[in-house]
């Protein structure tokens, strides 16, 4: 265990850098939430401004679903153009676009897996009430469909209307904090991927590049320690590093955010936490064993999390990207994690067609982590053949 | 044998940087390895220290053969590289501490141990500092308290007073002689002669990654015909005075320059009788005289056709 102790008196070097993220970090966080407090005002009262793109105006089921949306929802039409939409969106005249995909109602009737396209402004209150409102009326024709083969589209639509009707007002009201609570932690995790990543890469760099040291090496290797035994110390000392950041988010989530309720996107966001954590100890791992020098370490290690997180929507989100940079982000895993978050937010329904989303992001990061060991083992492999 | 080392060859690339090195170190001796920069002492030392690959040939440490899975030996053996091998992070206490634990079980015993090691290199004021703090013979001598706080076998100090003043260097050495006294068998890797012959019992000289010669000082110095060094204030000498002091029985070398006369002469006896024999024969005044033994540097010289150092 003299490796693993060892681990942690190392640290102490990175400490005082460490420490200043997480206050930072915890400073900003208690400020979003008592935005999030004051905002806080039942959903009934409020009509949230959303802008629609209806390429499918025809159809009698998006007829209805549209009639019944407007009890929650003003439209505003922006036209079809991208650029108009997002500016709306960016300048906060409206929280939501809808777009409704040409022939969604005919294809959605015969059974074929259609979504209608959302972009919603991240902090914004009541869009997850928006989502469930549109998911149960959805899910509601969903259930008639498969009751009633070849039910006609009047019989659908009243049908639906006759149980959304009595069922959705009490609905919502049981989730009317679903939706305020989702977007702090969609907010509050996304940012805190950054001071994950930002602490990995100076915690464990650090701790990396001493054992690196070709000189370091060859004084343990001489002694009765196995190389084995050694790794085994440090990998054991970077899993607790980062499960202590771990803990340390979910705590600090739990305690800032108004809803103390753990509900399954609770647990999810949490999952993803744990995964991103994994992806962010392989970046270390790899940046230590590119690098030459502690300073050079330390460089990254503030370049690189601020980049990535810009670019893969830790700080804005990612609908207000453009398409090229998303598509460079989505090569690094906290595109993945970001996109989980989000996912995991609008979440209502948790049935295996909304969950594998979600999962597969989560596999996206492992299979990244993985790749990412396996090449800094290789470059690790190199540099000590080189030395000796 | 403690350590047998048989036609050990190690190649970087296309350098040759060991060459059929043949080593052998007795139990309870300082056996110095003594060579120019370059020669190859350090990778002799990882090569036997399984720390390196090598080409060719075997390598015996306590009878048994070495390996890097041989941890029963790697046990009794206290190592100092010849770059400080620390952590930046860690105090004097909590290196040395560290690196005795990784030998020995027991926490009490560590704590004793490691205490013993500071007193023992004489760090007590120091026992707080992290080694950015110490000064480059502090540092040294931190190195060598890590290496032996375990208080191995068989101790093997690699340049262990590369870049420290003469004062720390010679405090080292005391300390190192004390260790063998103490039981250790020791190896020491140098390029000072000085030391070499200071401190060692037998010696290696090493050169291109070949052992040039082994033997005690003593011995290694009767390998060549190279008696001692004779130098002689003396004033007023003519050419043809040194070319008959040429003439002299056992006389190699005459040099005449600033009133100082410097006669390298060959092995035998009474050589310094001769000499003064024909100063005083020619009426020649003469001051101060001192004769010198023949140095390693010379034996290298001798052997190599180049200086130990440049
Ligand atoms: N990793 C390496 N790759 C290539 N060549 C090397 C390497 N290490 C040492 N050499 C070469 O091997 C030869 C022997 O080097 P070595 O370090 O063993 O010499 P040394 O006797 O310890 O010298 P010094 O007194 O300077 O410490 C030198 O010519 C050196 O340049
Ligand atoms: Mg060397």
């Amino acid at each position: 265990m003299q490796v693993f102790k060892l681990y942690f008196k190392l640290l102490k070097s990175a400490a005082p850098a460490l420490i200043i993220y997480l206050v930072v970090f915890s400073i900003l966080i208690f400020v979003l939430s008592s935005n999030q407090r004051k905002s806080a005002t039942g959903f009934e009262e409020v009509k949230i401004d959303m802008a629609l793109v209806n390429y499918d105006g025809e159809h009698l089921l998006v007829q209805d679903f549209l009639e019944y949306l407007k009890s929650y929802c003003n439209f505003k039409d922006y036209g079809e153009d991208e650029n108009d939409l997002a500016d709306a969106l960016f300048f906060r005249e409206v929280e939501y676009i809808l777009t409704i995909p040409y022939d969604f109602g005919e294809d959605f009737i015969a059974g074929k897996d259609v979504r209608l396209e959302k972009k919603a402004i991240p902090d914004g209150v009541y869009n997850s009430s928006v989502d469930q409102v549109i998911n149960n009326y959805l899910n509601t024709a969903r259930i008639y469909l498969t009751a009633i083969p070849n039910i006609s589209e009047e019989d659908l639509v009243s049908y639906i209307r006759k149980d959304i009707n009595t069922e959705a007002e009490v609905s919502i009201d049981a989730n009317e904090n679903k939706g305020e609570e989702n977007g702090f932690y969609n907010q509050y995790f996304n940012m805190a991927s950054y001071i994950m990543l930002s602490c990995c890469l100076l915690g464990v760099g650090l701790i990396m590049l001493t054992f690196h040291n070709v000189h370091i090496l060859r004084r343990n290797l001489v002694t009765p320690m196995t190389h084995k035994n050694m790794n085994f110390q440090l990998i054991g000392g970077n899993l607790i590093f980062v499960l202590t950041y771990d803990i340390f988010f979910i705590l600090l989530g739990f305690l800032m955010n108004e809803n103390k309720s753990l509900n399954g996107n609770v647990l999810l966001f949490w999952l993803n936490l744990i995964i991103f954590s994994v992806s962010a100890l392989s970046i270390s791992y790899l940046v230590a064993v590119l690098v030459k020098s502690r300073q050079a370490n330390e460089a990254v290690s503030i370049v690189l999390p601020l980049g990535l997180s810009f670019i893969s929507g830790a700080f804005i989100p990612q609908f207000l990207l453009g398409d090229s940079v998303l598509k460079l982000a989505s090569f690094t895993p906290l595109y993945w994690f970001v996109k989980g978050n989000d996912t995991i937010a609008g979440l209502v329904n948790f049935n295996w067609d909304n969950l594998k989303y979600i999962y597969f992001y989560m596999l996206i990061q492992l299979g990244f982590a993985a790749a990412v060991f396996s090449l800094s083992l290789v470059a690790g492999k190199n540099r000590r053949r080189d030395n000796y | 044998m403690i350590v047998e080392v048989k036609n050990l060859v190690k190649r970087y690339d296309k350098l040759l940087a060991l060459d059929h090195l043949n080593l052998a170190v007795k139990k309870g001796e300082i056996f110095g390895l003594l060579g120019p920069n370059g020669s190859g002492k350090t990778t002799a030392i990882n090569c036997i220290l399984s720390l390196l690959k090598y080409d060719k040939g075997s390598i015996e440490i306590f009878g048994k053969p070495m390996r890097p899975d041989a941890y029963d030996i790697k046990k009794n053996i206290g190592i100092i590289m010849q770059n400080v091998a620390v952590f930046e992070e860690l105090t004097v206490y909590e290196n040395i501490s560290y690196f005795c634990s990784l030998y020995v079980k027991d926490k009490k015993e560590v704590k004793q141990l490691t205490e013993e090691a500071i007193v023992f290199v004489s760090l007590q004021d120091f026992t707080k500092f992290l080694p950015k703090k110490l000064s480059g013979g502090l540092l040294r001598r931190l190195n060598i308290a890590c290496g032996i706080a375990h208080k191995p076998g068989l101790i093997i100090l690699d340049e262990p007073t590369i870049a420290v003043d003469p004062q720390s260097r010679n405090k080292i050495l005391e300390r190192i002689k004390k260790l063998n006294e103490n039981g250790a068998t020791v190896i020491y890797t140098s390029h000072y002669m000085e030391e070499v012959e200071q401190l060692c019992s037998r010696i290696s000289i090493i050169d291109k990654g070949k052992v040039i010669a082994t033997g005690t000082k003593d011995e290694l110095k009767n390998m060549i015909s190279l008696g001692e060094k004779i130098t002689v204030e003396a004033y007023n000498l003519k050419e043809e005075q040194l070319d008959e002091m040429m003439r002299i029985s056992n006389i190699a070398q005459v040099d005449y320059s600033d009133n100082l006369l410097e006669i390298k002469s060959k092995k035998g006896k009474n050589n310094l009788i001769h000499i003064l024999d024909y100063l005083q024969s020619h009426d020649i005044n003469f001051g101060k005289i001192f004769t010198e033994m023949p140095t390693l540097n010379d034996v290298f010289l001798e052997i190599t056709g180049k200086e130990l150092r440049d």
